[in-house]
């Protein structure tokens, strides 16, 4: 039994060493939860944020929300918080394999239409903007690095 | 502790879990409604299979649909142990929740769960020893594993064997760790020891499964500390409760097979 499971992580071992083609299949990754890769803070890189502005300043959308003790147990806003980091990594991961007609229809992308509606829970009372930016801790809040996909302006809903 | 024991500690824990993952949901009810979010008037277009579970995942069903499993998991605990019928109902919840939220909404914490129920419905179908020893060994080789990949995938990358990586999400506008950690994981050295800690802590632990008592509780607590500390710096609390739900398995497991011919 125990040759068996060193011959089971060996197999781990082996197969994490070869490069395996991405299959891109919306059935499979629409059922992605049946296939867990256990890749935890496998990106090393500077995550992300989605920014907005309604003048000329750009915001954070979400910050990542304080800590209390109940949280152990109970975070619901901490959980949206993960929720809108994953679809983050959703929009940055099917911007990366998108053909250029992909790319340049990005918008009708539904992806792309829940940036927006991340946007818009925030209730901006006018017309605005948003983007996906690098960005980096500075004395006077954030730094952008890096632009990585920039909205056109978009009109506030009138309820 | 004995098979039937193992399984029901872990169907009390995974339950547990699904009913604050439940009160969860529903306390984000705006973000799945039709002026919010996940709109499942948009998300049900992405595939042809979606619209099948309008029934149950349409704005106002799918709060009925939670209350359903809040109700599943209490009668799990307190009045119907072992229910095929109710494991399999919250396991194909489960999957639905995935589905209503394109995937997943939690990642690994989703993909653990569905792993448990998974089990949990073949031992409550099956009822025999030898199943029950089955499904322990499957999750404890699932969870070894889980925690083993993680472990490669960080020991592969230089930035997280230099501790950059570490010291990268400590500090970053991404998450909201304590100040204090965030000034020791800003020095050199103490970055070095948590970033390589985890390392071998995650390559190491599928080691548990050569251990026996008193050794395997040290490893267990290792293992609850480390997430605790993942709730503190990263707030990913659902990863505590499903991860250790898995560890009564692992304890059964451990001291109760013998190598040894």
């Amino acid at each position: 039994m125990l040759y068996f499971i060193v011959l089971y992580f060996l197999l781990i071992i082996l197969f994490s060493l070869i490069k395996f083609k991405e299959i891109k299949s919306p059935t499979l990754n629409l059922f992605k939860s049946m296939f867990p890769s256990w890749k935890f803070f496998d990106e090393s890189n500077d995550t992300p944020v989605l920014l907005y502005r309604e003048a000329d300043d750009w915001k954070i959308c979400f910050s990542p929300p304080k800590l209390r003790w109940w949280h152990f147990f109970y975070n619901p806003a901490g959980n949206f918080y993960l929720a809108y980091h994953s679809h983050l990594q959703q929009v940055l991961g099917e911007l990366t394999v998108a053909s250029v007609e992909e790319a340049t229809h990005f918008q009708d992308n539904l992806s792309y239409k829940m940036l927006e509606h991340f946007v818009r829970s925030k209730s901006p009372q006018s017309d605005f903007q948003f983007k996906i930016s690098s960005i980096k801790k500075a004395p006077n809040g954030f730094a952008i690095i890096e632009d990585i996909l920039i909205s056109p302006k978009l009109k506030v809903e009138i309820v | 502790m004995t098979s039937e024991l193992a399984l029901k500690v872990i169907e009390i824990m995974i339950n547990c879990s699904i009913i604050v993952q439940s009160i969860e949901y529903l306390s984000l009810k705006k973000h799945f409604s039709e002026k919010g979010i996940w709109r499942w008037s948009e998300i049900k277009q992405e595939h042809p299979v979606l619209p099948i579970f309008s029934f149950l995942l349409s704005e106002n069903n799918f709060i009925y649909f939670l209350v359903a499993r809040i109700v599943s998991a209490l009668g799990l605990i307190f009045f119907f142990p072992h229910s095929f019928i109710l494991i399999l109902f919250l396991f194909f919840t489960s999957l639905l929740i995935s589905l209503r939220f394109r995937g997943s909404f939690n990642g690994g914490s989703d993909y653990m769960a569905l792993i448990i129920l998974s089990a949990l419905c073949i031992a409550a179908f099956f009822k025999t020893p030898r199943v029950q020893m089955g499904v322990l060994w499957y999750i404890s080789l699932q969870v070894c594993t889980s925690y083993f990949i993680a472990g490669m995938v960080k020991i592969k990358q230089r930035k997280w064997r230099s501790a950059e990586a570490l010291s990268k999400h400590m500090t970053s506008s991404n998450y909201n760790p304590p100040r204090w950690s965030q000034n020791i994981f800003s020095k050199k050295i103490w970055a070095m020891c948590a970033a390589w800690g985890v390392i071998v802590f995650e390559i190491c632990f599928p080691i548990i499964l050569t251990q026996h008592n008193p050794s395997v509780l040290y490893w267990l607590l290792a293992g609850f500390l480390f997430h605790l500390t993942n709730v503190l710096f990263f707030g990913l609390n659902r990863f505590l409760i499903v991860w250790c739900a898995t560890y009564p398995a692992l304890y059964f497991i451990t001291n109760n097979f013998s190598y040894s011919p």
